[in-house]
């Protein structure tokens, strides 16, 4: 294949289709003149779920889909040649062609193999690539070696799928070009059949011990049922938040039980969790955070990426190739957005808690030194003003709490605009073990209290 | 960018499959051209003279009827004959179903909790309401015509790989919840007794012979647990059904239609295609689109969007509803 050199200009479009949404990525990148960016769209195709098989979908949606995105792009980059042949139009400058467009369908897609036969029946130009376990393999091996994660985990959480993928490098004897098989990889995946198994799942009686909505159970399963028939991309009612929150974690606990040896040693400090698919969007960032660490009991401290938007599934292994990519060469920070850390420590005693047990500061050259104070018992998020400057943040932990993967109990760590850009630091020293129920009453004052602490 | 779900989706030409089960006498041959008032075949059937539903009667699980049968599947009873029996608390208790009327016993819905007394019986010409074109014909198998159609996406139904086909009929056309359902001949029909379906008239009209319920909405649990073929149109628990749906609904009485489990949709058989064959998928203009809420506060309602506003926020007119200002996210954009 032809290597691109570096620094020549390039246009490149990534599609993903997964859990019936389309997510278009339209990467630029001049090095000469230091410009990229990746322009980026979503469209929800669950409205067509039903005829995703039907001759009407065959017959004209890409070719509509492709004529508005030039549109809403404002670049042009398919053209119609004689009987109905479309071809990619060859790149010349920022707003002109494309050196290449890339399809990724997820292989849990319904109608994967329709879906493949109506793109390439629209354009024989554009490759279409099934994103399965080797594909998530090799992207999973490439990025962790390119960020230098020892452990990388990609948690792709839709509602009527949960997978999770993880590299464990540490063996790195790798060869070039090609999937660093010498890694250990690991897959969990819990799926759900059709809709109606999706919502019966509901019945599982674990979940009454996480709800804090008071809802009766026909009202419950009325309203999940709806959720996941008419899904929705914006979720303000505050009952299936619940719902949703108290699924994932209930789902979450059991792939974790029976799968505890695939998920041991991912709070040393080296692991990066991507975190991916429906239900984050759904949650927001602490929601999701407070549910993944209850569900796969996660403790220590880690960094946790978001992929809300598919960019990593697009550009990952781009990423990860660098010079040696095929298709573009774009920078990480184009494809990861903002990093959390998260910090898990526990506490010796009771004692401890809403005692200070973290002081640390947050400085940069565009603000003032900022102090924090964390209490025990507590669920905070600390957001990070990233502006032009490096942000330095320091802190340490009081000996009133116990987390061995931090030497001297200190973090420090710097969040670079241009380098590794960190959004968020949370610090979850609730009192372990973390107790739900007896009954929502009491989870809704606990969750309150975690949620709303900052 | 944003597709638009359209709640009927029109075809020109488009092939359905009429599921045979054999003993059927054929009329039509391949390549035929099929009108309105044409025989599609025939069939010897007894009409329903009385049915009991067990479940309800003896308190007993669908799949536990059988065991509480004491009549012979075909036999002739007479009326106050014992059909069926459950003895309970140690012989304490008996509840016993007994014949209200002479006939043939019928045990083929046994298995969705039904028993049946059969009237004499009688040849049933099932005859087409539409225009179309016979594609295939296969003897105890299916008869495949092509003909104009639409079809209407569902949310949910009890089938799953079945075919139900026969002619709607809609029973209640009111908002109004009925308590019973009039003396309307179901045997074959696919019917409509209102939006909202609550179970025991659910079991009503089966019990008058309806082939199929398609309802706007029910409970989940009744869905799950009644076992007879429902198709469910929007979804679970009381939801608003709009009256622009509706009147677009409406449209379908008397017409021939297959529920089809394995497509979770329904297949409306036209004589001729009046409606526009939309072939857009997209939103072009937000302005003046039509859209329904999936928002708590108004979910299931039908508006139109009448200004943009800040932070992906429009405003919705609802009519008689009134406004609302409402995310994007909440809303489905739709086409009738």
């Amino acid at each position: 294949m032809n290597k691109l050199p570096l620094l020549h200009k390039n246009a490149y479009l990534t599609i993903v289709v997964k859990d019936n949404a389309i997510w278009s990525h339209l990467a630029y990148v001049d090095y000469n003149s230091e410009v990229q960016y990746i322009l980026s769209d979503y469209t929800d195709i669950s409205h067509l779920r039903r005829r995703l098989d039907d001759p009407i979908f065959f017959q004209g949606f890409w070719n509509e889909y492709f004529t508005l995105l030039q549109k809403t792009f404002g670049w042009e980059f398919m053209e119609t040649l004689d009987k109905n042949l479309n071809r990619v139009m060859e790149f010349k400058d920022e707003n002109y062609g494309l050196s290449g467009i890339k399809v990724l369908v997820d292989d849990n897609q319904d109608f994967l193999v329709n879906i493949f036969h109506s793109i390439t029946q629209y354009s024989h130009d554009i490759a279409v690539r099934v994103m399965d376990k080797p594909h998530m393999r090799k992207m999973i091996g490439k990025f962790a070696e390119k960020l230098g994660y020892r452990n990388l985990l990609y948690i792709d959480l839709d509602i009527d799928s949960f997978q999770i993928y993880r590299v464990d490098r540490e063996n790195k004897n790798k060869r070039d070009n090609k999937l660093p098989i010498q890694y250990k990889y690991e897959e969990i995946s819990q799926q759900w059949s059709s809709e109606i198994a999706v919502i019966d799942s509901i019945k599982n009686k674990k979940l009454r011990a996480f709800l804090a909505a008071d809802i009766d159970s026909q009202q419950l399963q009325n309203s999940w049922a709806n959720l996941i028939l008419h899904p929705v991309d914006v979720l303000l009612d505050q009952n299936l938040l619940d719902i949703l929150r108290s699924f994932t974690t209930v789902q979450l606990l059991s792939l974790f039980t029976d799968n505890r040896s695939k998920l041991t040693e991912m709070g040393e400090g080296n692991t990066l969790i991507i975190l991916g698919g429906k239900i984050p969007r759904l949650l927001g960032k602490k929601m999701t955070l407070l549910t993944v660490i209850d569900g796969l009991e996660l403790y220590g401290h880690f960094d946790v990426a978001w992929d809300n938007d598919c960019k990593v599934l697009a550009y990952a292994i781009s990423t990860s190739e660098g010079i040696g990519s095929s298709d573009i060469v774009i920078g990480k920070n184009d494809v990861l957005s903002g990093i959390t850390k998260v910090l898990i420590p526990e506490l010796k005693s009771k004692r401890a808690v809403n005692k200070v047990i973290f002081s640390g500061s947050i400085d940069s050259q565009d603000f003032n030194r900022e102090k924090i104070l964390l209490l025990g018992d507590t669920f905070e998020m600390v957001d990070i003003d990233n502006k032009i400057n490096k942000v330095i943040f320091e802190g340490k932990f009081e000996e009133n709490v116990y987390i061995p993967s931090l030497e001297n109990k200190k973090v420090e760590f710097i969040s670079s605009p241009m380098g590794t850009k960190y959004d968020n630091l949370l610090i979850d020293s609730r009192l372990r073990p973390i107790i739900y129920g007896t009954d929502s009453y009491k989870n809704k004052l606990k969750i309150n209290k975690w949620l709303n602490a900052n | 960018m944003l597709i638009k779900a359209r709640i009927f989706e029109h075809y020109n030409n488009y092939t359905f499959k009429i599921p045979l089960k054999g003993g059927e006498r054929l009329y039509v041959k391949n390549q035929q051209r099929v009108l309105p008032g044409d025989t599609l075949f025939s069939k010897s059937e007894n009409r329903i003279k009385e049915s009991y539903f067990l479940v309800d009667e003896l308190g007993c699980k669908t799949t536990e009827c059988y065991k509480h049968i004491s009549c012979i599947d075909g036999s002739y009873v007479e009326e106050g004959e014992v059909l069926a029996e459950k003895v309970s608390k140690n012989g304490l208790s008996v509840k016993q179903i007994v014949a209200t009327a002479s006939g043939v016993v019928d045990l083929e819905r046994l298995s969705k909790g039904f028993l049946d007394i059969l009237a004499e019986e009688e040849e049933s010409i099932i005859q087409s309401n539409f225009s179309g074109v016979v594609i295939d014909v296969l003897p105890a198998s299916h008869i495949n015509i092509s003909s104009p159609a639409s079809a209407l996406d569902l949310s949910a139904t009890t089938l799953f790989e079945e075919k139900l086909f026969g002619n709607m009929v809609f029973v209640n056309k009111s908002e109004r919840l009925i308590s019973e359902i009039p003396d309307i001949d179901l045997k074959g029909k696919i019917a409509w007794v209102g939006a909202h379906l609550p179970l025991n008239l659910a079991l009503k009209a089966f019990q008058r012979g309806a082939k199929a319920i398609l309802a706007y909405s029910m409970e989940y649990e009744d869905f799950k647990n009644l076992g007879l073929p429902i198709g469910i149109i929007e979804g679970f628990g009381r939801i608003h059904c709009d009256e622009k749906f509706l009147k677009e609904l409406y449209k379908i009485d008397e017409k021939f239609v297959v529920l089809d489990g394995q497509e979770t949709q329904l297949f409306i058989a036209k004589s001729e295609q009046r409606e526009k064959v939309e072939s857009q998928f997209f939103v072009k203009e937000l302005l003046g689109a039509q859209i329904i809420s999936r928002h708590s506060a108004h979910y299931g309602y039908i508006g139109t969007i009448v200004q943009i506003n800040d932070l992906n926020y429009v405003t919705v007119d609802f009519g008689q509803s009134g406004k609302s200002i409402v995310d994007l996210g909440s809303l489905d954009f739709i086409v009738m």
